[in-house]
């Protein structure tokens, strides 16, 4: 059995009987955990429609319009609603990055961070909306990337004191920014950040290392075989979500379905 | 009439006045040291995470009778602070220190040892379990470590509400827990002043609720949010690992100072006390433990008994915001 019919094998094992995913087997459902779960396939089995529309969590529905408006677009409309209705709530006077950029918060009411506000704007790409939005993301995204390269959660300096980026912040900022030429040296400084993931390895940065990598039209396959290995009989670690993300990073390359494109 | 005589109070006058004053504020500041109820906080000399931590955890918990038999066939969820991982920085309680508390735990009866952290700057706790050597520690001894970000959240409402959030989203596994035992690194921090047993709860607070880090918790005020997390969920113990603690741009930024301590206790208010007294702060500066106080707990160094090890303070430094703390 690959590794990639392992996590899916998992995965079927582990949803609800009363639907849903949760975070780890035998826990509650949770809204990320099943969003990430319909990241992995293309086929509707892993899309839990019916328990996602009557349990919607702001952030983590921000990412359901990308990985399910080609099978379910009306369950994605009260998402794209709340996307574009969104607006975080500005900082004043931080220094080192402008933190009055308008992006998406985890919780609203309070300040843009970076996952949230990619989770977004990948939604928004996919489904060809708010293009303005997706240029305050784009902008919010790029002020603050790190001095490493990578991102941390939302900013990259606190005190006058750099910060040192995250590989899962990291790797949806890459998937959320667009392959455009302009963008290219903050792309590319981001993707060298994501080897890292390479020598230090984790599900989430071997996953994301190789979806990043072949958003922006390069190799993924140096983090396929690390990740490949992660993925055991009980998925990984037990969890949905690690899993999930595995999966689509192993079925965007072997199968050519990638759910965040 | 002579200008002097309109004066309402002669000299001899003020002077007896500030006399009663001064009087009155001693009487008040006895009265709150009085009302204060009596608190024991255990000190130990440690120099290495190679020591005998398990003995020397042991023979301090015996202290804590109460403490103990909530433990006995129970569930001991231990919450240690991790946060990120940089090898060279001594930001996350020691993994040593965290399998030996495991360890000695069991060790006095527990039916089960949980090893459960909220990270606040990681969502990724595998790539901290790995990288920090937690799950290398954990697994043979057959401890589960539990990512409280994940877990189910279960709402709790602090008495006194300073966030004015109502209810705070706490982690199931941390509500549940027989004997919850806050594992704090001993640290200077740039927002809190320091951060120990009672900041290391925001670690309980689900990240798939409030994100991460957790910032509806900095938007109410940290201050605030720490003294409502420890009033709403009361843990029954804490330990400090303070054998290699941090000072200056802590909780992250710091840089290292070998203290050869672990601090313990059943009321956290008086061991988050004491610890900022080794560190040559003053904990009545600290603004989360003046709320703490005002709540009834206990932050005097009257109504603190020490037991074990005499340690020595040793000036710990802070960023500029918080001289005002130096002793």
């Amino acid at each position: 059995m690959s590794a990639l019919q392992r996590a899916r094998a998992f995965l079927r094992r582990s949803r609800l009987p009363t639907g849903g995913w949760p975070y780890v087997a035998g826990g509650p459902a949770q809204p990320e955990a099943t969003v990430l779960a319909a990241a992995a396939g293309p086929e509707a089995e892993w899309l839990d429609s019916a328990w996602l529309s009557g349990n919607e969590q702001a952030w983590s529905t921000f990412l359901l319009p990308a990985v399910a408006w080609g099978r379910d677009p009306a369950l994605c409309a009260p998402a794209l609603d709340r996307i574009e209705a969104f607006r975080s709530s500005p900082v004043e006077g931080l220094v080192g990055f402008d933190a009055t950029l308008p992006g998406w918060s985890w919780v609203s009411g309070t300040a843009a961070w970076i996952q949230p506000t990619a989770f977004a704007m990948l939604s928004l790409r996919r489904v060809g909306r708010s293009p303005e939005r997706i240029e305050q993301g784009v902008a919010m995204i790029a002020d603050r990337q790190c001095a490493d390269g990578g991102w941390n959660y939302g900013n990259p300096e606190v005190l006058g004191a750099q910060l040192a980026a995250h590989i899962d912040s990291t790797g949806w900022a890459l998937l959320a920014l667009p392959p455009r030429e302009e963008l290219r040296p903050v792309i590319e400084r981001g993707l060298a950040f994501m080897t890292t993931a390479l020598t230090m390895p984790s599900t989430m940065g071997l996953a994301l290392g190789a979806l990043s990598h072949l958003a922006h039209g390069q190799d993924p396959s140096p983090f396929l075989g690390g990740l490949a290995e992660r993925v055991g009989d009980e998925g990984v670690r037990s969890r949905v979500d690690l899993t999930a993300l595995a999966a689509a990073a192993l079925s965007a390359t072997e199968e050519g379905w990638n759910a965040f494109l | 009439m002579p200008s002097s005589d309109k004066t309402p109070f002669s000299r001899r006058a003020l002077l007896a006045g500030a006399a009663g004053l001064a009087a009155t504020s001693v009487g008040v500041a006895s009265w709150q040291q009085l009302r204060q109820p009596k608190a024991r906080v255990l000190q130990a000399r440690c120099d290495s995470y190679d020591a005998n931590l398990v003995g020397i955890l042991l023979e301090g918990m015996a202290a804590f009778p109460a403490m103990l038999a909530k433990a006995r066939g129970g569930h001991v969820v231990l919450k240690p602070n991790l946060v990120e991982v940089h090898p060279d920085r001594p930001i996350n309680t020691d993994p040593r220190f965290i399998a030996a508390a495991a360890a000695a735990f069991l060790e006095v009866g527990a039916a089960r040892v949980t090893v459960a952290e909220g990270a606040g700057h990681t969502r990724d706790a595998e790539f901290l379990l790995e990288r920090t050597g937690l799950d290398e520690l954990l697994r043979p001894m057959g401890v589960p470590f539990v990512d409280l970000n994940l877990d189910e959240a279960v709402d709790v409402r602090p008495p006194a509400n300073l966030t004015r959030l109502g209810k705070l989203p706490v982690a199931r596994t941390v509500m549940s827990a027989d004997l919850l035992v806050s594992m704090p690194k001993l640290k200077t921090h740039h927002w809190a002043g320091v951060t120990l047993s009672m900041k290391n709860l925001f670690g309980t607070v689900p990240g798939h609720v409030f994100g991460w880090p957790k910032n509806p918790l900095h938007w109410a005020g940290i201050p605030n949010s720490i003294t409502d997390l420890w009033s709403a969920i009361r843990p029954s113990f804490a330990i400090v690992d303070g054998i290699v603690g941090m000072e200056g741009d802590g909780p992250i930024m710091g840089t290292a100072v070998p203290m050869g301590v672990l601090l313990m206790g059943e009321d956290l208010p008086a061991l988050d006390a004491q610890a900022t007294r080794l560190m040559k702060l003053r904990p009545e500066g600290v603004e989360y433990l003046r709320q703490a106080l005002e709540l009834g707990a206990t932050v005097s160094k009257h109504r603190i008994e020490l037991l074990g090890d005499v340690i020595t303070p040793r000036p710990f430094d802070v960023i500029e915001s918080f001289h005002r703390l130096r002793a």
